[in-house]
């Protein structure tokens, strides 16, 4: 009827006017930049020269670039060393916290400020707490009778320390998302087990797990996400040293684009993350995604 | 008097027009961006209000950055065309922008210059025969000692050759308060991901009459003077004479706290000290020199330069030459910075000063014989990507160094082809 099509029409004019805004803005600031970055990542580019095209020189310089291959290999390394340990503490936490204790608001709210609190200052005191010679760490650890380490400084023991100081960081954002998700778990199912007779790990196993899965799903993405843009507390604690072991992507991204001046590769870098961040977060989806019940 | 009046008329008529004629000089605002820390910015500031005195017509306004991050802001807005019209540009820095077409050439402007400087402040405001830069400041290295440490250790007042910085080195290196563990060094030397690693190496090397690149940019990493060099620094290493890799990230700081009674350093200890270790009685020598060798050191060089995007760029370069001819060196000298002038040095006052500052003065002794950072514009890279991980390696024994100089060389040469 020709009222009512007017009045869908009428209706789907007023949705797009109001989405207009935000998708302007996306296209502006996000889109357009991309699309700009896609481009570039064909040229030979110093910003302030012209770009000159080249083609895919960039991308076959990638895939023969051991520096970078070993930046992918060493952001693999923090990933898995952040993600399962991080999340798995943070479940611990939330679960410990999703009570009614005395101080648990105190408690949430000193794992979380860390989560708020600039990675830049973090870095910085963290650089002192490895200090080899003044440092807190090998203090308490001369205490008891261990040597101390160049935790910064050496190989073995670079990437471990950021992992630390990064699952330090972040536990609280996901303790947050798990006590959200917690608190979403009816009580009566925890009623209904408890007169059944099942034990806290039981309980924990059959009823928190499975219903903490959508939760749990999108931490993992989110995590891998963000893991693998890891840049700030490598740039400021060891600029990638020590022998390129902490060197990540956006370690060499920024290297490439900032200190060599070579936007157009430094660009064919961030599409080479796009695409191994895209990658990982298909595998995810493929293989826990069809694990989680969202009823 | 009808015929005065008329004459007088046009007398009149004639001067006014004189007047209008006068082509009054076009007001010009240059903008400059700076970084400098608080005792370059006071001269800075001297300079700015003076030259503006002297030019009338032409007005700087200054804004003032964090280092951190300066060149990657003069880069974008290079790029988004708003950059100023003047900027100091530091170490390699210098060939790598110049190499990109950034700079003015302000030779016709300048060039006659080049006397008041130190060679080697004047060469890095060069590039392909051109100067794009005149120097402003000039950092070179010396060897500071810690007297009192010297004295117990019964360490002599002779520290001239390799040999000697060795022997005393290991002296000065012990276990000060028996726990078993070493905690007081001979030296400390840059290590790991140190800045300075590069240019202490190069020290070594230029004291053997080499350098690390060649004339037109090409890295030579594989001659027998800089594998004799790397392989004299790592030996500090392996025998435990130098604070270890990763000690503290800020070299003078172990000097500062008697954890090392010797370091490398730069005029920056001039400042330090007195703030942080007044009560520290220290000296500064030249850096010690092998046997036959040629007394060398490394300095850091800053330029200002003019941007290519500049509107002014004669007047720019009219500060340039203001900035040499007037007392802004002069000022820097006073605020305890080294200047790239040896024309300051000359001024009678400045000598009175250092008369006053043997340390100071010290400084000053070994600028005719430093090297600056080499002219290559892929030096950044090059350190990034192909020497730091081998030097570090040679450094801390886990290479051996003609094999990390090799790798360091084939990776260095793939990056400028």
């Amino acid at each position: 009827m020709p009222n009512s099509s007017k009045h869908h029409r009428r209706l789907a004019l007023a949705g797009y006017a109001f989405v207009a805004p935000g998708m302007i803005l996306l296209t502006l600031l996000w889109f357009v930049p991309v699309l700009g970055a896609l481009y570039l990542s064909f040229t030979k580019y110093a910003i302030v020269t012209p770009p000159q095209w080249i083609g895919l020189a960039n991308y076959k310089r990638l895939l023969s670039d051991e520096l970078f291959l070993k930046a992918i290999l060493n952001t693999a390394y923090y990933a898995l060393g952040t993600i399962p340990v991080g999340m798995i503490i943070a479940l611990i936490l939330a679960v410990a916290l999703n009570r009614n204790l005395r101080l648990a608001g105190f408690f949430r709210l000193s794992y979380y400020l860390p989560v708020i609190t600039s990675m830049v200052a973090v870095s910085m005191i963290w650089l002192w707490i490895y200090n080899p010679e003044y440092g807190i760490l090998n203090f308490l650890l001369g205490k008891i009778g261990i040597s101390p380490k160049l935790w910064l400084a050496h190989p073995k023991w670079a990437m471990p320390s950021i992992i630390a100081m990064s699952i330090w960081k972040g536990v609280g954002k996901n303790m947050m998302l798990y006590l959200a998700g917690l608190q979403g778990i009816p009580d009566q199912l925890y009623d209904a087990a408890k007169v059944d007779g099942a034990t806290g790990w039981k309980t924990f196993r059959h009823i928190t797990w499975p219903l903490l899965l959508p939760t749990t799903f999108f931490i993992l993405v989110v995590s891998t996400i963000g893991s693998f843009q890891v840049f700030e507390q490598v740039y400021i604690m060891t600029q990638g040293g020590p022998l390129n072991s902490t060197t990540t992507v956006v370690h060499q991204i920024y290297q490439s684009a900032f200190q060599f001046f070579k936007m157009g590769y430094a660009s064919a870098q961030a599409f080479a993350l796009f695409v191994l961040i895209f990658a990982l977060s298909w595998v995810n989806n493929r293989f826990f995604g069809g694990t989680v019940d969202y009823s | 008097m009808k015929k005065c009046l008329r004459s007088l008329v046009i007398v009149i008529g004639l001067l006014i027009s004189m007047g209008f004629g006068v082509v009054q000089a076009e007001p010009v605002t240059l903008k400059i961006w700076d970084m400098m820390s608080p005792a370059d910015e006071d001269g800075l500031l001297k300079a700015i209000a003076a030259f503006e005195e002297a030019n009338p017509n032409i007005r700087i306004e200054r804004e003032k950055f964090p280092f951190a991050g300066f060149y990657d802001k003069l880069l974008t807005a290079f790029a988004g065309n708003s950059a100023p019209d003047l900027a100091p540009v530091v170490i390699y820095y210098i060939p790598q922008m110049a190499d990109y077409g950034i700079f003015v050439d302000v030779t016709d402007d300048v060039s006659d210059l080049a006397d008041y400087y130190y060679p080697a402040a004047w060469d890095m405001g060069t590039y392909k025969g051109r100067v794009v830069g005149v120097p402003y400041s000039m950092d070179p290295r010396a060897l500071g000692v810690n007297t009192a440490m010297l004295d117990e250790a019964g360490v002599g007042d002779t520290l001239a050759t390799w040999d000697d910085l060795v022997n005393a080195a290991g002296k000065l290196t012990r276990d000060s308060n028996n726990d078993g563990r070493t905690d007081v060094y001979g030296l400390s030397l840059p290590s790991g991901t140190h800045a300075w690693v590069f240019d202490v190496w190069s020290i070594f090397t230029a004291q053997q009459g080499k350098r690390l690149f060649d004339d037109t940019g090409k890295p030579v990493f594989t001659t027998t003077e800089a594998e004799n060099a790397l392989q004299y620094y790592a030996d500090f290493f392996s025998q435990g004479a130098t604070t270890p890799a990763g000690y503290d990230v800020a070299l003078r700081d172990a000097f500062v706290q008697e954890k090392a009674a010797m370091a490398i350093d730069g005029p920056w200890i001039l400042e330090e000290m007195p703030r942080r270790a007044p009560d520290i009685d220290y000296r500064l020598i030249p850096i010690p020199t092998p046997t036959s060798g040629v007394p060398a050191t490394f300095a850091s060089v800053g330029v200002w330069s003019v941007f290519r995007t500049s509107k002014h760029p004669k007047e720019a370069a009219q500060f340039l030459r203001f900035l040499t001819e007037g007392d802004y060196q002069k000022d820097r000298i006073f605020a305890g910075k080294t200047s790239p002038s040896r024309v300051a040095y000359q001024r009678p006052e400045v000598r009175e000063y250092l008369e006053k500052d043997p340390r100071h003065a010290e400084f000053v002794a070994v600028m005719d014989q430093a090297i600056a950072t080499p002219k290559s514009p892929y030096l950044a890279e090059i350190l990034a990507t192909a020497l730091r991980a081998e030097m570090e390696a040679a450094l801390l024994g886990i290479k051996p160094v003609p094999e990390a100089l090799e790798t360091a060389q084939k990776k260095a040469l793939s990056i400028i082809q």
